[in-house]
């Protein structure tokens, strides 16, 4: 469950006008928490002779192509954002999140979670899912942040607020 | 696939749907304040549309039995009396307080019976002091004076005019309308003075101000369409275009709050449907030329007017069926009816079982006893198949043969033999052995008869056979009798025709 900061759009807006090193300061910090995590998670990713190896680029065509697996790919899709995404159905609008984006590594995080580890594809992934809910659990990215005991969050959200503070410190605001 | 997240921070800055749904709402109500003040502004013309309407519909009313009333004049040739009889009922409508939607059926029906203006004019003045007396519509009331004026009198006895039938028949019509008249004379003029009376006259004079105005605007409706014979037809149609737009209108607006509903929701597929289905409205979506789309509907309905034949054919024949089944039964039941009398009396006759219960089963099919009858029913149809039975039974056997049938032709063939041995020369013995007349064979042919040898008779050189007869020679009577019975005796020795005896089968 993100937390949600009220102001921070018109936070960050006004630090890319009003104070923009502010702004690549905070950028970076956040960065360098984030970093340590999306490397872990990388490294669960599995190497491509880890995975069945029906699943591998060029085993697949057709339609299932597309999600076939190849490690670097799926290493690749896991990263960071800090720029402000798109407001959702419900109204919100993610300001810092992880992401794993190449369909593989999806696969890879997620498979088991609605099923169970059963049949003859998610048993050959080492190791079970991590995290607590449905929703949250996960082999790589979730696996990293679970292990990371929101050290992560606790540190962007810091490094928000003390931007917003210094922001209020240089620009004279409360 | 939905990208794999994970959310630290977030911001909630209000869904695009929230807006949309508040701006869909601010429009929306403002919409409805408006639809309510068109609503009520409508109400009100709706009110006054239906009060015009009634109105218009008062007149023309009105103005049909006024004409109708001119036309009975014109053909009973009173047409000179026409001005005259106009201003008689509107006189009689304001004095009485009786509409003259009503005055007029009566004074027509009492002018077609009497042809007299006079006389009905009389008879209506009548007819509205035993209305007011009787509680009776004056219409109801002309209707019964004029069959009493044709001498129908039965219906005037429910006035309590005090006259039996008898007196009714035998008084002439000028009586009993004297009498009426004696009897119920200013009742009318009474019950017009009193307060219902008042009220009356009240309704009568708010039905006449709706005909004036009636009258009033459907001149208006015709001079708004030019005037003239056309005018009205010209104002109805533009009153038809008028309302066509306006439901084009409402419905128009009714898509239009649909969709913003829709889109309030932020469901666009339901906003571009209903938008579609509006634009689409009355127009052929099906993507049949018009031609193929014509021989199809055609093809449909002889299909569906085979179908309502033949299901007509079916339903009529049922009903033939159903008919004939009951025509049948009723000439049955019409049977028994007459014959019950006859079953009864011939149950007490000699009879055998089969016919008893013949009779016993129509008798309790005409006293309805079910239970019974399927019981007789059931034992007769028993007793017939019995009776069938015996019948194949006898018909299969094999036919029995005349015992006496061989007996013309060995009675024949005896009579031949008797002629043919009373033909027969006798001729002197003679020993054939020589001279031996001791009336025996010789020793030697004893001695080969006695041994079962054949014996053997040889004729002489000259041809002379010599045999000795012994014992005595019967007469020709004695001997046909005696074969006569050795045949008969044979015949019943156990050939077929003695089996044919035992059996007892002897034809005729």
């Amino acid at each position: 469950m993100p937390t949600s900061v009220k102001g921070a759009s018109n936070l960050r807006k006004a630090l890319k006008q009003f104070t923009p090193d502010l702004a690549k300061e905070t950028q970076k910090e956040i960065a360098g928490f984030l970093k340590p995590v999306v490397r872990n998670a990388r490294g669960f990713v599995p190497s491509n002779s880890e995975v069945p190896s029906g699943w591998l680029v060029g085993n697949q065509k057709g339609k299932w192509e597309r999600v076939a697996f190849d490690s670097t790919i799926a290493k690749r899709g896991i990263g960071y954002k800090t720029t402000p995404s798109k407001t959702n159905r419900s109204g919100f609008k993610s300001l810092v999140s992880i992401l794993n984006k190449s369909a593989a590594g999806a696969i890879y995080e997620t498979a088991g979670r609605k099923s169970g580890i059963d049949g003859r594809f998610t048993p050959r992934f080492n190791g079970s899912l991590a995290g607590q809910s449905q929703k949250t659990q996960g082999r790589a990215m979730f696996k990293a942040w679970q292990q990371d005991q929101g050290k992560a969050k606790g540190a962007v959200l810091q490094a928000i607020f003390n931007s917003a503070a210094k922001f209020n410190a240089q620009t004279g605001g409360k | 696939m939905a990208d794999l997240r994970i959310d630290i921070a977030s911001e909630f800055v209000g869904a695009k749907a929230f807006k949309q749904a508040d701006t869909a709402t601010a429009r929306l109500t403002k919409q409805v304040s408006t639809l309510a003040k068109s609503y009520i502004g409508l109400v009100g013309a709706q009110k006054l549309a239906r009060a015009s309407v009634n109105a218009a519909k008062a007149f023309a009313q009105d103005d049909k039995a006024a004409r109708v009333l001119t036309q009975s004049l014109n053909n009973l040739g009173l047409a000179f009396a026409d001005p005259s009889v106009r201003t008689f009922i509107a006189d009689l409508e304001k004095q009485f307080g009786v509409l003259d939607d009503q005055l007029r059926p009566a004074f027509q029906r009492l002018l077609t019976t009497t042809g007299s203006v006079t006389e009905a004019q009389s008879l209506l003045r009548t007819a509205l002091d035993l209305s007011a007396a009787s509680g009776k519509d004056v219409v109801s009331v002309a209707g019964d004076l004029s069959k009493g004026y044709v001498g129908q009198t039965r219906a005037l006895a429910k006035y309590g005019i005090g006259l039996t039938q008898v007196e009714l028949k035998a008084m002439s019509f000028e009586e009993v309308q004297t009498r009426i008249n004696d009897l119920f004379g200013g009742q009318a003029t009474v019950s017009a003075d009193t307060y219902a009376g008042a009220i009356q006259r009240l309704a009568v004079a708010s039905n006449n101000a709706q005909e004036i105005i009636g009258g009033g605007l459907l001149d208006a409706l015709a001079a708004l369409g030019g005037g003239g014979e056309g005018g009205l037809t010209n104002t109805l149609a533009l009153i038809e275009k008028t309302s066509t737009a306006l439901a084009t209108f409402v419905r128009r607006f009714g898509v239009g709050v649909g969709q913003l509903a829709a889109l309030a929701r932020g469901d666009l597929k339901a906003f571009r449907a209903i938008g579609e289905t509006e634009m689409n409205r009355g127009k052929d979506t099906s993507g049949l030329t018009p031609s193929i789309k014509a021989e199809l509907a055609k093809a449909a309905a002889d299909k569906a007017a085979v179908k309502r034949a033949k299901e007509q054919a079916v339903l009529t024949k049922k009903q033939t069926a159903a008919i004939k089944e009951q025509t049948g039964l009723q000439k049955a039941g019409t049977l028994f009816d007459i014959q019950q009398a006859g079953i009864i009396a011939a149950l007490k006759g000699k009879i055998t079982d089969e016919e008893r219960k013949r009779l016993e089963l129509q008798l309790a099919i005409l006293t309805g006893n079910t239970s019974e009858a399927s019981k007789l029913a059931g034992e007769l149809a028993k007793s017939q198949g019995l009776s069938t039975q015996l019948a194949a039974y006898l018909a299969d056997l094999p036919k029995a043969s005349n015992p006496f049938s061989a007996w013309a032709s060995y009675l024949d063939m005896i009579e031949a033999q008797a002629r043919r041995i009373a033909n027969v020369t006798p001729v002197a013995p003679t020993s054939i052995a020589g001279n031996n007349t001791s009336g025996t064979f010789s020793p030697a042919v004893q001695d080969m008869i006695s041994s079962g040898q054949s014996l053997s008779v040889r004729a002489d050189a000259a041809g002379n056979v010599n045999v000795y007869v012994a014992g005595s020679v019967v007469s020709e009577s004695d001997l046909v009798e005696a074969v006569s019975n050795g045949l008969l005796n044979r015949s019943l020795s156990g050939s077929p025709s003695a089996i044919g005896r035992l059996k007892g089968s002897f034809a005729g």
